[in-house]
């Protein structure tokens, strides 16, 4: 299938995919594409199927996720022979960028690093009930880091509205974080499973994407272990088996 | 200027090497001989028997090498060996030579990980300088970077190495394993023109080949059981041909999308094929046009660093010495498990 | 007044003209001559019940005209405006979606397209209108989501796009007893006109 030509401005050219921002259907209704490129290192034939089962995947996911209740882009649209997703536009900051504010800001002579920590705390306890919502579904991410995970402002215009929220804003503002929603991004290696393994693991991938951002983090970590314990119903057995995933870490011991 | 002599016997290639370092110039491989254990068709090497050949082939080998480097034992600094991973067995065999020597010429000794061996002679004969490395070879399947002291390993086969699944695939099919299963399923590669769908496994930066195998070999099996099987678009039979071809597309444009996506993460282009399935051209293809798409190359050697040899065991284990690293004699053990990011490397910056 | 509009990521070319019609009488006429194929009457005439916001009847414009204009696709019906009906569709069936979607003889209210190319030389914007207004009888008023939510059947929505799955974690939490803070009205909307746009665009991969 040769590749359309993407009317939209390109944001990030990544491994798999690259990820462009444009406007779906009218003018006033922002979104975002996201293309896998052929790869022409494959055979033709590999590529065109692991390009549309990919495709098709992600999309699957993302509606039933959306759908059931846990926030993540709507799916607009899929051309999954050219590996293509039309999706919704999430303006936020990631919470990656959000945290690497928090600590800038926090250095800042003149900010009440205690109201940092309250709104840092808060953020936590959400990130921990958004991930539970998401396993009480019975879906994995497959890729739980502070970059797929955004914060969007609570807002009720629907679809057309497109308040222009940074991270700055979202530390400076009046409101209390608890006008932002959690939403989680980039389902490509996502799957849907039942397995408290699969969920340990995500669990697992996050706390490490965790501890490798900053020094506090371990302590930000627990607080999202710990909501996570309190709302995921199934959190018992998947914080049991997170223990076992720790010790045995991610990589096996390799024989020659 | 130093000179090292490397043993090598993880698995089953027996290899001498002789390398020497002067400050400054690259390093000079004096001598680099090898001799492998060939085991008939349709059969894999056992420890024991491989164990055996080792031991009954490296006296001659230590000695031809000697010879043809021109160095004399009193100009040798240090006696390197491989001290893992690999098979239990022919390990053990290596490392009592290596002890003899050491103790028969008064030199010390030094323990190598075959892994990061295999990564320093790439680098060493390829002039790649920072490369994500793909080391695919019988007992590894690995996508490494470095940082900080350490070779990291980024992603991985999760369950059986890549040369693994190809050596038993030739298996099933009774294809040779001499010169090497690997190599003979290349040439058998290059006829066949019928994708078939095999499972494709690729999870983050890790993969994994079992499927492959599985699926595979109970394909090759209703084959060779009389099972006719055609392509669905050209209705044409499908060949043990296309069998190698499939699993060769299919295998390998798994461990390119895990090399490329490590190299996005660490922000690299250069990319560094070692271990024994690195001598494959189809591979190496498949690996520069990914490099290529993203700016960059990719770097491989031939079968004289590729397949398992003492030399890179020498040129690594030198590289350690000359930091002042050496393995006493009472330590001087081997492991069947050694991961490439337990070795300190203090030579690189 | 009736709505004309391009939309992003196809030919500017490709204009949708839309009028939303209630107190519709003539639709027994406008059902029986598109059952027989009279091309004067070759409009998408949708019925606004399963309609959840405006976004969505254009989603269906939008795909119709992609696969027209997609030579690896194609389109599955006659002509682009049947297919605009097919487009709302979660499903493959084609008799189906235009009963669920399309209009009945019975429709008190319709919402039509038409969908030209403007680059053609019999295109006329005023006849076009003129035409898309005069063809339905009924009173016109604006194709925007608040008058589309006032004809909305909520409960055959949720059946034609198979949405009983829809929120249910927070149902589930409920379940066990836990307080979960009620929607507003404007979310609850919002959930759902993304729940319709995301059946419609997986329809291929059903």
């Amino acid at each position: 299938m040769p590749p359309r030509p993407i009317d939209g401005t390109l944001l990030k050219q990544g491994a798999e995919a690259h990820v462009y921002r444009s406007t779906f259907l009218l003018p006033n209704v922002p979104c975002l594409i996201k293309v896998r490129p052929t790869k022409p290192y494959r055979h033709a034939t590999l590529d065109m199927r692991l390009t549309k089962h990919r495709c098709v995947s992600e999309a699957r996911l993302l509606n039933r996720c959306r759908s059931m209740g846990v926030l993540c882009p709507a799916v607009y649209f899929v051309d999954e022979k050219r590996g293509e997703i039309i999706m919704e536009w999430i303006e936020g900051p990631s919470v990656r960028d959000f945290l690497h504010d928090c600590i800038d800001g926090a250095s800042d002579p003149g900010k009440e690093e205690d109201n940092v920590d309250v709104r840092l705390d808060a953020l936590m306890e959400n990130i921990g009930q958004t991930i539970g919502k998401l396993h009480d579904i019975d879906i994995i991410h497959g890729d739980l880091t502070t970059s797929n995970l955004m914060l969007k402002h609570r807002e009720n215009s629907g679809t057309t509205s497109e308040p222009q929220q940074g991270s700055q804003a979202l530390l400076t503002a009046d409101t209390s974080l608890l006008d932002f929603d959690v939403v989680l991004i980039d389902f490509g290696l996502g799957q849907v499973s039942n397995s408290d393994e699969d969920k340990a693991v995500d669990l697992y991938v996050l706390e490490r994407a965790f501890l490798s951002t900053h020094p506090r983090a371990t302590r930000l970590f627990d607080i999202i272990l710990d909501s996570y314990k309190r709302n995921c119903l199934g959190s018992a057995v998947v914080l049991r088996r997170l223990q076992e995933v720790r010790l045995r870490g991610r990589k096996k011991s390799m024989v020659g | 200027m130093t000179i090292a002599i490397g043993l090598e016997g993880s698995a089953n290639k027996l290899g001498v090497g002789i390398i020497r370092h002067t400050p400054s110039k690259p390093a000079e491989i004096l001598s680099n001989i090898r001799h492998t254990f060939v085991s008939p068709p349709g059969e894999g090497f056992l420890p024991k028997d491989t164990a055996i050949h080792h031991r009954s082939w490296v006296v001659r080998l230590v000695k031809q090498a000697l010879k043809e480097s021109g160095a004399t034992v009193k100009e040798v600094d240090c006696i390197c060996y491989t001290k893992g991973p690999g098979m239990g067995a022919p390990l053990q065999s290596v490392a009592v030579a290596a002890r003899t020597l050491a103790l028969l010429w008064d030199k010390p000794l030094v323990g190598v990980n075959h892994c990061v061996g295999h990564i320093e002679m790439g680098r060493e004969i390829t002039g790649a300088d920072n490369p994500v490395v793909l080391y695919v070879s019988g007992g590894n399947t690995q996508v490494i970077a470095y940082a900080d002291q350490r070779y990291r390993i980024f992603g991985e086969a999760l369950d059986i190495a890549i040369g693994n699944c190809l050596d038993r695939f030739a298996r099933t099919l009774n294809i040779s394993n001499d010169p090497a299963p690997g190599y003979n399923i290349e040439q058998m590669a290059k006829k066949g023109k019928h994708l078939i769908d095999i499972p494709y496994t690729v999870k983050g930066m890790d993969c994994s080949f079992s499927g492959i195998l599985g699926f595979i070999d109970a394909y090759a099996g209703e084959m060779l059981s009389g099972a006719e099987k055609r392509d669905p678009d050209t209705g044409e039979l499908i060949t043990p041909e296309d069998l190698c071809f499939s699993l060769q597309e299919t295998a390998f444009a798994m461990l390119v999308e895990i090399t490329e996506r490590a190299m996005a993460h660490v922000g690299s282009t250069q990319v560094l094929i070692v271990g024994g399935v690195g001598c494959n051209e189809r591979l190496q293809d498949m690996m520069g046009i990914m490099a290529r798409d993203r700016g960059g190359s990719v770097y491989a050697t031939d079968e004289r660093f590729c397949i398992d040899n003492g030399i890179m065991i020498a040129h690594a284990g030198l590289l350690a010495f000359q930091t002042g690293f050496t393995t006493p004699i009472d330590e001087s053990t081997c492991t069947q498990r050694f991961r490439t990011d337990e070795v300190f490397v203090k030579w690189r910056e | 007044m009736p709505t004309t509009l391009s939309l992003p990521h196809l030919p500017s070319n490709y204009r949708l003209h839309i009028a939303l019609f209630t107190s519709v009488t003539n639709a027994a006429h406008l059902h029986s001559q598109l059952l027989a194929k009279n091309p004067e009457y070759e409009y998408a005439f949708i019925d606004p019940s399963i309609l959840v916001s405006h976004l969505q009847p254009i989603s269906a414009c939008f795909r119709a005209i992609r696969d027209l204009l997609d030579p690896d696709v194609g389109l599955r019906t006659p002509n682009v405006h049947s297919e605009t009906v097919f487009s709302l569709s979660p499903t493959h069936n084609i008799t189906d979606s235009y009963r669920r979607f399309g209009i009945s003889p019975s429709s008190a209210a319709v919402l039509a397209i038409k969908i030209l190319d403007t680059s053609l030389a019999s295109y006329s914007e005023s006849n076009t209108l003129e035409r898309l207004t005069s063809i339905v009888e009924g009173t016109e008023v604006d194709f925007d989501t608040k008058d589309i939510r006032k004809l909305t059947d909520l409960i055959k929505v949720k059946k034609y796009y198979k949405l009983k799955d829809m929120g249910y974690v927070d149902q589930l939490y409920k379940k066990k007893g836990r307080n979960i803070e009620e929607k507003s009205e404007e979310e609850a909307w919002r959930d759902l006109e993304v729940a319709v746009l995301g059946a419609m665009a997986l329809r291929s991969l059903v």
